[in-house]
């Protein structure tokens, strides 16, 4: 009898283990185990409703306004029919306090404790934003020579083009001059300021298109602008571009192209008067592809060797994916897709290299780059077809210099909201 | 003596009795914790990849653009931040909510999906498929899933036929998870198709004012100018409310010779992708086209409003003839990230015209897609688990849903049997 007796106290024993250790070993509900991830879905309803700014617009109402209604049956269409909410909206105070603005729901028993949240907060569209440009320490001449015809820039004029890069790049510049004359081009040419700026590491923008504007003078006389050898009937002028070239490499210039085969023309409408492009622009007079061979070799300091350039016509091209993180960081939102028919395949060659490329390269040719030369100067090539978008070589530039935008808000208590949303089970404890 | 030997007898009897009892006893409470564990382990896996695919656009970042193959899968829209899809590279998915495939020029295509008037043909030779998505995932072998992208907002299109009266009329409704939305607000175009001298006529006619749906949900949109009798037409709507964003559309045409676009090459190294136009059923018929690319910008809605104010976004016209001898034509759309419609209108010299709309990027259209293998059956008793996003589509709102169960074989058991939420 004894032994039956230890037996059942040994039973008692185990017994009284299994209940405690059953007590302390709880398992979770199954809901819990393997539910939807209710914190994420949240956040992405949120994210989903406010696209648009359509939360921004409705937060701020007041809470008569039907607009609620509406928002509450977005949120019910939008989540599946087993999911629970509370959508509650807080108003931020002065003293960081939250009080609550209103709140809706589709259960009046509670989410149970497995429920989860995501917030987020919704500024009003009263807050403006503001941002400072870093300056880039250089100064930018853009050219707006009343004297010089352009080419290329169909329905624009240099001028026009001029202004509107001025109101766009010179936030970002130390100092904007606008060269009015060829005879300040030949000024700056030759290191000479024109309103006390700094003429080294200068960045100059061609607005003309395909024409560069040629000084008269020292810049268009023979052996500086003018080739004496060029057999007759050329392109005479090819030498301005090589001494153009020379230049940019001397003073560690940024010269710009904005569109089409750069150093494709010359023009100064005193100079070439009875001159005209063959195609009935006067006062302005064809290097052919015999300038940008010029320009690169001048900037290459390479003797001046008279012979012709090529371009390629990839097309369609597609803005590279650094140029999509520039665009959006600098608010510059030209078309993602241009047509490129004078794309070049510069890219070490004549000492440069593409520091930053507009476009994705369609096999060897560039549509749009800046190359960095290793002796000094760059050259910003848009071998775009016209008409020119200027928004372009706005956004080749900032691609160069990157300059950093320092971002502030004014806001105030008042204008901002919190937008929570609570999520639960259908039958979650 | 006796009296102990019983005594012992039924003590072990006892003793070896509880012994089994409590092993028991232990042993299910251990293999629910294992259980639950596993199940908990197999529900995280859901999450972290619904979200690895969610918020990475793969690699190459553009793959749903090329004919490339990705080293890395993920279905982030490369251009944007957040869950944010790419509707190109949904497009190069092999998905299992397929019609039956088609061959053309001696290649086969997969048939996305098919509606009414509308296609998206895709080559096999160019699709990522279900075995390749799992191996970059790092799940082949060990987890099967299965990817659903499923519009939000759905709309039920219809045309209101008129006693004595040509006119055009159509019903709307707007349902979001079985909830007829009242008050949603209506962007719609009208593209009609009429016999010209030599090429059908294309022709857009979209809506002048916003319309809202009633309190059943309903709108009717009128067309009066529209003989429904004469032409062929095809109708985009785009709903939305309060940040809900959906398209539906309704083709009517009565041709049985039709165009059918179908995608040659995503991309043909020039920053377009190669359509097919092939006749289908095959026939001798000759067949005049016009193919209109209609681009719909970063976002559905806010392009019907550009195109309303600007009054053209159409790209590149295309005209041709397709016959029996020549039973595709090649067009190239661009392919610019970018999503659109390809509106083809066709006719012959005896019949009336006809219209197909090929969806450039999955949420064009408002297409759903289910990619994956197929759940297990219930009566495996294999635990599949569930989990859901809200993304965006091409600016439309979609839920994209993940199921996912082991391949390790374990069943679920006891109380955590049967499938989540």
């Amino acid at each position: 009898m004894m032994r039956t007796v230890e037996v059942i106290m040994v039973i008692v024993i185990l017994a009284s283990a299994f209940v405690i250790g059953s007590f302390f070993a709880v398992l979770p509900s199954p809901r819990q185990i393997s539910s939807v991830n209710l914190g994420e879905l949240s956040l992405t309803t949120l994210q989903m409703l406010d696209q648009n700014n359509e939360l921004n617009q409705i937060v701020f109402r007041a809470t008569s306004d039907p607009s609620w209604g509406y928002l509450q049956t977005a949120l019910t269409a939008s989540l599946p029919l087993n999911i629970l909410y509370n959508f509650t909206v807080y108003n931020m105070t002065n003293t960081g306090q939250y009080k609550l603005l209103n709140s809706f729901s589709n259960t009046k028993t509670g989410l149970g404790t497995s429920s989860e949240t995501a917030s987020i907060i919704v500024p009003s569209s009263n807050v403006t934003f503001s941002f400072a440009p870093q300056k880039i320490p250089t100064t930018l001449y853009i050219l707006n020579c009343s004297d010089a015809n352009g080419w290329w820039i169909t329905g624009y004029t240099a001028q026009t083009l001029a202004s509107n890069l001025q109101s766009m790049l010179s936030p970002y510049f130390n100092r904007t001059v606008m060269v009015q004359t060829t005879t300040q081009l030949g000024q700056i040419l030759n290191g000479s300021t024109l309103q006390g700026e700094t003429v080294k590491n200068a960045t100059v923008i061609n607005t003309f298109g395909e024409a560069v504007p040629i000084p008269g003078g020292y810049y268009s006389s023979n052996g500086v602008g003018y080739d004496t050898n060029a057999k007759p009937g050329g392109y005479h002028y090819a030498e301005y571009a090589y001494t153009v070239g020379q230049r940019v490499r001397q003073w560690n210039w940024t010269w710009v192209s904005i569109v089409g085969w750069p150093f494709y023309y010359v023009s100064n409408t005193a100079l070439l008067s009875g001159k005209q492009n063959s195609w009935g622009i006067y006062g302005m007079n064809m290097t052919s592809s015999n300038g940008l061979q010029a320009f690169l070799e001048g900037l290459n300091n390479q003797g001046y060797n008279y012979a012709t350039s090529t371009t390629g016509s990839p097309g369609v091209v597609n803005l590279s994916p650094s140029a999509i993180y520039y665009c959006n960081y600098y608010g510059i939102y030209p078309s993602p897709y241009q047509t490129s028919t004078r794309a070049l395949n510069i890219n070490n060659t004549f000492g440069l290299t593409a520091t930053s490329i507009v476009f994705n390269p369609v096999g060897q040719w560039i549509a749009a780059a800046t190359y960095r030369h290793t002796g000094g100067g760059a050259f910003t090539a848009i071998g775009l077809t016209r008409i020119p978008d200027i928004r372009i070589a706005a956004l080749a530039l900032l691609m160069y210099y990157h300059p950093a935008l320092y971002a502030s808000a004014s806001t105030s208590a008042s204008s901002t909201k919190l937008v929570v949303l609570q999520l639960g089970l259908q039958g979650g404890g | 003596v006796p009296g102990a030997t019983i005594d012992h007898l039924v003590a072990v009897i006892i003793f070896l009795v509880a012994i089994l009892l409590f092993v028991n006893l232990f042993s299910q409470n251990l293999q629910s914790a294992i259980l639950y564990q596993r199940n908990s382990q197999l529900a995280t896996e859901a999450s972290d990849l619904l979200d690895s695919i969610s918020l990475n656009p793969g690699n190459p970042q553009n793959w749903g653009t090329t004919n490339s193959t990705p080293t890395l899968f993920g279905l982030q829209d490369p251009a944007q931040e957040g869950y944010v899809i790419s509707p190109f590279s949904l497009m190069r998915l092999n998905a299992s909510n397929t019609g039956n495939p088609i061959s053309c020029n001696g290649a086969w295509y997969c048939n996305v999906t098919m509606i009414s008037g509308g296609y998206l043909f895709v080559p096999f030779n160019r699709i990522v498929n279900y075995t390749t998505a799992a191996r970059l995932s790092g799940v082949n072998g060990s987890y099967g899933f299965q990817l659903s992208m499923i519009p939000i907002l759905t709309m039920s299109i219809s045309r209101i036929p008129l006693m004595n009266a040509s006119a055009l009329q159509i019903s709307v409704t707007v349902t979001g998870s079985g909830l007829r939305l009242a008050s949603a607000s209506l962007n719609y175009y009208l593209i009609t198709s009429t016999n010209g001298p030599k090429y059908p006529k294309f022709q857009i006619l979209t809506s002048s004012t916003m319309q809202y749906t009633n309190a059943t949900g309903s709108a009717v949109l009128r067309f009066p100018s529209v003989n429904a009798t004469n032409c062929a037409y095809a109708l985009v709507v785009y709903a939305n409310l309060k940040g809900l964003f959906g398209v539906g559309y309704f083709v009517s045409t009565t041709m049985a010779n039709r165009i059918t676009p179908i995608v040659g090459s995503f991309n043909d190294g020039k920053g377009n992708a190669t359509i097919l136009l092939a006749q289908f059923p095959p026939s001798n018929i000759k067949l005049s086209f016009n193919a209109t690319f209609l681009v719909l910008g970063n976002s559905v809605s806010s392009a019907v409003q550009m195109y309303i104010r600007n009054g053209t976004v159409s790209l590149p016209t295309v005209s041709g003839l397709v016959n029996g001898q020549n039973q595709y034509m090649q067009i190239q759309i661009p392919n610019n990230n970018q999503a659109g419609i390809l509106v083809v209108m066709y006719n012959s010299t005896k019949t009336s015209p006809g219209i197909s709309l090929l969806p450039w990027g999955i949420g064009s259209l408002g297409l759903t897609l289910v990619y994956g293998s197929a759940i297990p059956s219930s009566s495996n008793k294999d635990w599949v688990t569930t989990d859901i996003r809200q993304v965006t589509i091409a600016g439309e709102s979609y839920q994209f849903k993940i199921a996912l169960w082991s391949l390790a074989g374990y069943q679920a058991q006891g109380p955590s049997g049967g499938t989540s939420a």
